[in-house]
């Protein structure tokens, strides 16, 4: 609790000395866009130098057939099926709803199934012999990495598999855009999915949060573009929303812009799985849900 | 034959009562039906106000105006209602198989139908206190945030409108996943469930109270106001009443078989 505070504190004493040196983020909000981009991409460095070491470290070598049997066939029948029938169903181009636009439709289904998957591949309080697995030399977070590997490898599958289809289906088709564009909202919603699991050791809760960030992201995403009028103290913060949201659609801000989000949504997206990945290495807190009192030596 | 027993009923409800509380599944839900709202008032309270002050509404007084963004604002509740709901108490009798508190269970004196009553109302008690709560702290802030509005016409939104729903969501999600046997598939029967309930929702007139209302106040909020609600409730909760219990009654005596066969064999 204490650490807590400290933290709080220091949060708000770096905020006081942002604004002192840039000024009030809804006058001049692009220094605290470079700033959260610099963070997020620390962030990325860090997890991704994390990662290189622990390969090199870790002889185990990668079990795919049985990470490929955790990945539920219903998931990925599911996601295919919507897709198929999105795809062909006549929805007017100039309906409202997200889905008209068929180059969107595989953005919308393949990261919310991606995410519900992720949840359920590991949860510590529905894990079968959690003990055992905890006593063996290979660390569990490998059991972690190496199913969501299998899930989205599926899912990557059936997202390329759906833009072959949905390229049979529309005019001007933007290749590159199309087959990238699901990748970053995947990302961020499955890092999500996966921190809160690990957080709350509930995947309920991991499919519940992920699926709310959908609907929000989805239907009301747009809130969060610059310029959108918005209560005190909320203004402060909401010329710096954009930056992570997960379905910003090209051409609404500048390409350079686009990107950035782009950039920044992967990155909070891998962050957030790298911080799952650490919340793993705690084997008191995963195994009895108690809170190692000192650090890890 | 053993009957129904009112205390073995209130203890399981109490159990159920006190593990929702300790699995946090109250408090999320709570937050869901309250925070949502809240968030859409905080959102579009500055867009309303401007539009009240420019007379842009075409004339209607302020105080119809209030409870028809008042109503709007229980539109994200359905989030809560359909989606969380649903994957988050389908666990409540597989995490007992889970657990194999049910092992325990078997061996005492308490009948299947005593046990599922008793799941059904502990996740009922819960759910009424928290819509008791979100009703109260959604009122009290849209009072403060956008200013006064028929009082009688929102608790009547909330009670015929999202009660009897969300009652029926807690009840058939507790009971469509009594067989399975454990929390991941639990989850994944809560996701089929989302899509069955969004159907009942639009298309059932369990929901369509609820709908029709929010409807009705934005098409012609004079024309409700003048009328009440009168032209809507009866009929439709009649209907919704015996639909909702045929449906709950359909997979309860589901339930009930698959643990008496569980049993069985």
């Amino acid at each position: 609790m204490r650490k807590s505070y400290i933290k709080l504190v220091l949060a708000a004493l770096a905020a006081a000395v942002a604004v002192a040196i840039w000024g009030n983020p809804e006058i001049t909000p692009r220094p605290y866009i470079d700033l959260v981009a610099l963070l997020l991409l620390g962030g990325l460095l860090w997890s991704a130098g994390n990662a290189v070491i622990v390969i090199h470290h870790q002889s185990a070598r990668i079990a795919w057939k049985t990470a490929l049997r955790t990945v539920s066939r219903v998931g990925l029948a599911i996601s295919a099926g919507f897709i198929f029938l999105l795809v062909v169903s006549n929805t007017p181009e100039f309906s409202s709803v997200p889905w008209a636009r068929k180059a969107r439709i595989v953005e919308l289904i393949v990261p919310l199934a991606m995410a519900v998957q992720a949840a359920l591949a590991f949860s510590p309080d529905d894990e079968p012999g959690l003990e055992i697995l905890l006593a063996c030399p290979r660390p569990i977070a490998w059991v972690l990495l190496e199913r969501f590997a299998a899930l989205f490898l599926a899912q990557a599958g059936i997202a390329l598999a759906g833009i072959a289809l949905t390229t049979q289906f529309i005019n001007d088709v933007d290749l590159p855009l199309l087959l990238i564009r699901w990748l970053p909202s995947a990302l961020l919603l499955s890092g999500i999915a996966v921190y809160v699991t690990q957080r709350t050791r509930v995947a309920a809760f991991g499919v519940i949060t992920a699926g709310l960030i959908w609907i929000a992201g989805v239907f009301y995403g747009n809130a969060l573009l610059p310029g959108i009028p918005s209560l005190r103290p909320f203004s402060y913060i909401q010329p710096l929303l954009w930056l992570i949201h997960p379905y910003l659609e090209p051409g609404i801000l500048t390409t350079g812009d686009y990107w950035l989000n782009r950039f920044c949504v992967t990155a909070l997206g891998i962050n957030l799985f790298a911080l799952a990945i650490l919340m793993l290495r705690d084997e008191e807190y995963l195994l009895l849900n108690l809170r190692q009192p000192t650090n890890h030596q | 034959m053993q009957y129904l027993s009112f205390h073995q009923v209130l203890a399981i409800t109490r159990y159920e009562l006190m593990m929702m509380w300790r699995r946090g599944s109250l408090r999320i839900v709570a937050a869901g039906l309250i925070i949502l709202p809240l968030i859409y008032l905080i959102a579009a309270r500055e867009s309303f106000l401007l539009a009240v002050e420019r007379n842009e509404l075409s004339g209607t007084p302020v105080y119809y105006l209030n409870t028809t963004m008042m109503f709007l604002a229980t539109m994200p509740t359905l989030v809560t209602l359909l989606v969380a709901i649903p994957i988050i108490l389908t666990e409540v009798i597989p995490l007992d198989r889970q657990y194999h508190v049910n092992s325990w269970l078997r061996a005492l004196p308490l009948t299947h139908r005593a046990y599922l009553a008793g799941k059904v109302l502990g996740i009922w008690v819960g759910l009424i206190g928290v819509l008791l709560l979100a009703c109260g702290v959604l009122g009290v802030a849209g009072w403060l945030l956008i200013g006064a509005f028929d009082l009688s016409m929102w608790l009547l939104l909330w009670s015929v409108g999202l009660l009897t729903f969300t009652l029926f969501t807690g009840a058939l999600s507790v009971l469509a996943a009594a067989g399975q046997p454990n929390r991941r598939r639990a989850v994944i029967i809560g996701l089929l469930l989302v899509g069955v309930l969004i159907f009942l929702y639009v298309h059932a007139p369990i929901g369509n109270f609820h709908m029709e209302a929010i409807v009705a106040t934005y098409t012609d909020i004079t024309l409700i106001f003048n009328e009440g609600f009168t032209r809507l409730p009866p009929i439709i909760t009649l209907e919704a009443l015996i639909i909702g219990t045929a449906i709950l009654l359909l997979t309860g005596l589901l339930a009930w078989g698959w643990l008496c066969w569980e049993e069985y064999r």
